[in-house]
């Protein structure tokens, strides 16, 4: 029995690692400059869960040299009322993807969660040929468990 | 009679003086370079100086000469190799006034993430 607990607990703590960022709700506090956009509302963090690289193709691109199978599912509301969902990696503490995007451009995106400070990070760098395309920085504040 | 003169003077001294304005420094006739540094960080932390030649087909930054693949309208796009990735730079920078406006705009990405990251203010002269 005592077996049978131990095993169960082991497994658990092997398939799931309890990250600070975990249900919590990010804003945006600033932009790069005073003319960018404001697009997004509301980056939402969910819980890190383990996915076997194999099966993560089917929910992504995962190009990042690393050997991470720890993936999160982020929404990311905009000010048209849209809800962007989808999967980032999680490395080194930090959210990544990267992706093939229209027109022969490669995205990026990364964010630093920082709880109860303006230091988080919400970037998107876009790079068309070998070329820098653009790029929307932002600082974000997040707050865990708000909602 | 001297006080008037006097008077007359002042006035005209002084109205001289209100007409004549500061003209600032222009920027030299003849120029190779324009050199940029860092004014304000916008975003993130740059603090490299930036070397421009006149046409806009190449930088010096960190002591690398790193040729620019765009260099239209006052911009130079360069993209320098480092270990693991690469480091992209979109600068510009405008000489009409003394010292002259620049951006750069920074990205690191390195095993095909992003690492770093900056936006910041230039002020450019050419040289």
């Amino acid at each position: 029995m005592k077996y049978l607990i131990f095993s169960v607990l082991a497994s658990f703590a092997l398939s799931v690692s309890a990250y600070e960022f975990e249900d919590s709700t990010c804003t945006v506090v600033k932009g790069k400059s005073k003319s960018s956009p404001r697009v997004v509302t509301a980056i939402k963090i969910g819980k890190a869960k383990n996915i076997e690289l194999e099966k993560a193709k089917k929910i992504g691109v995962w190009k990042q040299d690393s050997n991470s199978t720890e993936f999160v599912n982020v929404e990311v509301h905009i000010n048209d009322g849209g809800i962007n969902k989808s999967y980032y990696r999680v490395i080194d503490g930090q959210l990544h993807q990267s992706f093939p995007s229209r027109n022969g451009e490669y995205k990026f995106r990364r964010i630093v969660p920082a709880m109860n400070s303006s230091n988080g990070l919400y970037e998107i760098v876009n790079i068309k040929g070998s070329s820098f395309e653009s790029s929307i920085l932002s600082n974000i504040r997040c707050e865990k468990n708000l909602f | 009679m001297r006080v008037p003169l006097i008077f007359i003077a002042s006035i005209v001294i002084s109205g001289c003086q209100s007409t004549s304005r500061a003209v600032p420094p222009k920027q030299i006739e003849i120029y190779s370079h324009i050199s940029c540094s860092v004014k304000e960080n916008n975003f993130g932390d740059f603090n490299s100086s930036v070397t421009l030649n006149k046409s806009f087909s190449e930088i010096e930054i960190d002591g690398d000469l790193v040729a620019c693949t765009s260099n239209r309208d006052n911009k130079c796009m360069a993209t320098k190799k480092v270990s693991g990735g690469y480091k992209f730079y979109s600068i510009s920078a405008y000489t009409y006034k003394y010292p002259g406006p620049g951006f750069i705009d920074y990205v690191e990405i390195i095993d095909g993430m992003i690492t770093n990251t900056a936006y910041a203010e230039m002020e450019c002269n050419r040289i």
